[in-house]
């Protein structure tokens, strides 16, 4: 029987996180200066997309708890790449910036691909941003 | 193509950094009348209550911060939190978060922060080994800390290894004091515990000296000096340390004042003298190792002694002499000798040094003393029997006539005792926190003149003559060059002499300066004392008599010279030996201010004394600004009445409220800042 792991098709081809800080008062995007907590900065995951070497992809998104601005208030656009992705719901303006953070485990030839796809996939399946 | 969405929290996180609890403000102990032992603990409450500070108590210590831009906010904050009086303020952690405050810590020392506290004495618990940091005990030296701060510096191990590119890590450096000898110890900073981990294990952990293999995390000795002044070349004895040093805000330099001993030359007319002083020393700390210099002080005060004698034109003056109603009014002659007197004290002496963030600041006590003094002294020379009166007594021949009181306005054109002269006292002595002389707190005052002159500027229709003496001495209980910040018991006399028997008002106070509040004094508690009378004599000047006229005739000094006499000191305001050595021709400081009823030298103490008199200094409590400049006060003092009161300041707020603290006399210290 063979015991070895199962092939992994599928490698990171990117994801968009943001830092936010667990306090003791529950997440924060932006940390109140009258905070008095212990903090954790996590870089919590948004979404993770999938990908193999002839261009398909796999987009995987978590909705997270939603995180607190300075005035202790939930809300906001989420925006990626300066552009907004959705709205959450609450009083907040502040936006909750996501950084795209793209793997190097690809190669020149194997990122284009998965580029082209991952536009049709936008347009297609309305994965925006 | 796969689309698929989770609505959890993302199990692909990943930990970015890890901040312990930041504490910026003020750590408290609020206590009241009704709760002596700590706010939240009444004896004998059924089920027993905790003691503040003990783990489990409903609300033990409690901790309050102003961040910029917020309102106060205090928590009720579980545990026990360790704090020193003495606070060293780093670098900003973040310049683009400043709420986030600078590197703080505190150990241990003498309350009023630079000056001797003879209810202090290092070594004298064990506590005075610890170093915290926002209310933790960060490390525990080998040895009493004297002085400690945080330094980013390359990790040693690191570089051990002969790695590239160590990383940077943060070190505790103090300044110990071992006996006589002191010693600068460096080690990683760690984590630190609040009280009840506070233990025995740890103190003994914390405390190992380095080894590379049984304590890598261990104190390293980076130098060691008994500090001395030898290249000064005088019989100069440093004294151990009773005060600390203080670190500039990087953790490179650090400096102290230390209470010295030594003969100092005070010139020809006091030579060489025993004198107590301070003496200046610094520390560069480099990655590896400290080195000491002695910075010396100031050259201290130089007093200037001029008195010109000198014989005026005769002076002929028709009256009645002596005076009797019965005798005719004829013209008399007298000889008229003037004595001009002038005393004048300038200098400055090193008292404290501090650093505002990396700037070297001096503490210094200035002095600028002017008495001023003149005197016309008459010599009667009518021939005897006078020309136009066949009575002898009529003649002024051999009668001799000095001004016996130095006030001002006097009657210029009557021969009586007080004739043509003037005298002034302008002694000002105080604490420069600048520099420059921009901001200067008084510890000696004492000022005579008439109303024009004194306070108001505005002169008295009523009487243009009144005469005002005004002495003040200032002794401070805690002072914080960097921030400024003074708090300081005031005693006054003022006395116009408007009535005789003069009275003379008495006056006491404690006072509050804090720059953050503007420049003005904040009184917290003036109590009057009952008044005294000077003598019905009028001799109510403050100044006293002048010189007897037979100084002036016996030759002790020539009439018509100038004499000028230099010395110095470091003493204020004059130095005792002036009265036993002083010059023989010029008439001593005690036959200048001879028989004097109320002298203006009342209460002049030695300026130690002046800065840690154990009667005026001492007051219970505690003093702290952070690092958003707001300031926590909380001084135990005895009011007008002569009840033990409690003198609660905040920044912007009112310590009661701000912790919803009730009863009567509420205090709030120890007070620790963070």
């Amino acid at each position: 029987m063979d015991t070895r792991p199962p092939f992994e098709y599928y490698k990171e081809y990117y994801r968009l996180y943001a830092v936010l800080y667990a306090t003791d008062e529950g997440l924060f995007k932006e940390v109140p200066d009258d905070l008095s907590s212990a903090q954790i900065g996590i870089e919590v995951v948004y979404r993770i997309c999938l990908g193999t070497d002839g261009g398909e992809v796999r987009v995987i998104d978590f909705y997270n708890a939603p995180a607190m601005d300075k005035d202790r208030q939930t809300g906001g656009p989420v925006m990626v790449d300066d552009a907004e992705w959705y709205v959450e719901p609450g009083d907040s303006t502040t936006p909750l910036v996501l950084i795209r953070r793209v793997s190097g485990f690809f190669d020149e030839d194997g990122l284009a691909r998965l580029s082209a796809m991952h536009a049709v996939a936008e347009i297609q399946e309305g994965i925006l941003p | 193509m796969t689309l698929s969405a989770f609505n959890v929290q993302s199990p692909y996180g990943v930990i970015r950094e890890y901040r312990p609890i930041e504490f910026k403000g003020f750590f408290l102990h609020p206590k009241s009348d009704s709760a002596p032992e700590g706010w939240t603990y009444t004896p004998g409450a059924e089920p027993p209550q905790s003691k503040p500070g003990e783990a489990g108590g409903s609300a033990p210590y409690r901790f309050i911060g102003k961040p910029p831009t917020r309102p106060w906010v205090c928590y009720h904050t579980p545990g026990t939190f360790l704090y020193g009086e003495v606070d060293w303020r780093g670098r900003w952690k973040d310049t683009d978060k400043l709420h986030r405050g600078r590197y703080r810590l505190s150990y241990h020392g003498p309350a009023s922060r630079y000056f001797v506290d003879p209810e202090f004495s290092y070594g004298s618990s064990d506590t005075h080994n610890n170093i915290y940091e926002e209310g933790r005990c960060i490390a525990v030296a080998p040895f009493p800390v004297l002085g400690a701060c945080l330094r980013l510096m390359q990790d040693a191990h690191h570089l051990a290894m002969g790695g590239i590119d160590p990383p940077m890590i943060w070190y505790v450096i103090a300044v110990c004091k071992d006996g006589n000898r002191d010693v600068v110890l460096r080690k990683p900073r760690r984590a630190g515990v609040l009280g009840p981990d506070y233990t025995d294990e740890f103190r003994a952990a914390s405390m190992r000296m380095y080894d590379k293999d049984e304590a890598p995390d261990g104190w390293l000795e980076l130098g060691s000096a008994t500090l001395s002044t030898a290249t000064q070349g005088t019989n100069c004895a440093v004294n151990i340390a009773k005060t600390p040093w203080f670190f500039n805000s990087e953790g490179t330099q650090a400096a102290c004042v230390r209470e010295c001993e030594f003969d100092m030359d005070g010139g020809a007319a006091i030579g060489t003298v025993r004198r107590s002083g301070y003496n200046v020393f610094t520390m560069n700390v480099s990655e590896h190792y400290a080195s000491f210099a002695d910075l010396r002080n100031d050259p201290g005060y130089g007093y200037t002694l001029t008195v010109k004698t000198s014989k005026e034109d005769e002076l002929r003056v028709v009256t009645k002499w002596p005076y009797t109603t019965s005798r005719p009014a004829l013209e008399h002659s007298w000889d008229v000798y003037v004595v001009d007197l002038e005393l004048r004290c300038l200098g400055e002496y090193t008292v404290g040094v501090d650093y505002r963030d990396n700037t070297f600041v001096r503490l210094r006590v200035k002095s600028d003393i002017k008495r001023t003094q003149k005197q016309n002294m008459y010599f009667g020379t009518d021939p005897i029997p006078h020309p136009e009166s066949a009575l002898a007594g009529d003649s002024n021949a051999g009668d001799k006539y000095g001004d016996i009181y130095n006030y001002e306005g006097p009657d210029r054109g009557e021969l009586s005792g007080a004739t043509e002269q003037w005298a002034a006292v302008n002694d000002k002595v105080f604490l420069d926190f600048s520099g420059d002389g921009t901001d200067t707190h008084w510890l000696y005052r004492r000022f005579s003149g008439s109303r024009t002159e004194f306070m108001t500027g505005v002169s008295d229709p009523e009487d243009q003559n009144l005469y005002y003496v005004w002495k003040l001495n200032t002794y401070p209980h805690h002072v914080d060059v960097r921030t400024p910040h003074i708090i300081s018991y005031v005693e006054e006399d003022v006395m116009q002499m408007l009535a005789y028997p003069a009275p003379v008002a008495h006056y006491e106070s404690e006072q509050h300066y804090y720059i953050g509040e503007g420049n003005d004094y904040k009184k917290i508690m003036e109590r009057r004392i009952e008044d005294t009378f000077a003598s019905a004599g009028g001799e109510a000047t403050g100044i006293g008599r002048g010189w007897l006229f037979s100084d002036v005739v016996d030759g002790r000094y020539t009439i018509g010279t100038t004499t000028t006499v230099s010395f110095k000191d470091v003493d204020i305001p004059i130095p005792l030996e002036l009265d036993y050595d002083w010059p023989e021709n010029v008439p001593s400081l005690s036959e200048s201010y001879y028989n004097q009823i109320y002298s203006l030298g009342d209460g002049m103490y030695p300026l130690r004394d002046m800065l840690q008199s154990i009667a005026k200094n001492v007051r219970v409590g505690g003093y702290g600004v952070d690092d958003f400049e707001n300031a926590a006060v909380s001084m135990q003092y005895v009011d007008h009445e002569y009840q033990t009161k409690q003198y609660n300041f905040l920044t912007g707020g009112d310590l009661g409220s701000v912790t919803s603290a009730d009863g009567e006399n509420q205090r709030f210290y120890k007070l620790g800042v963070s």
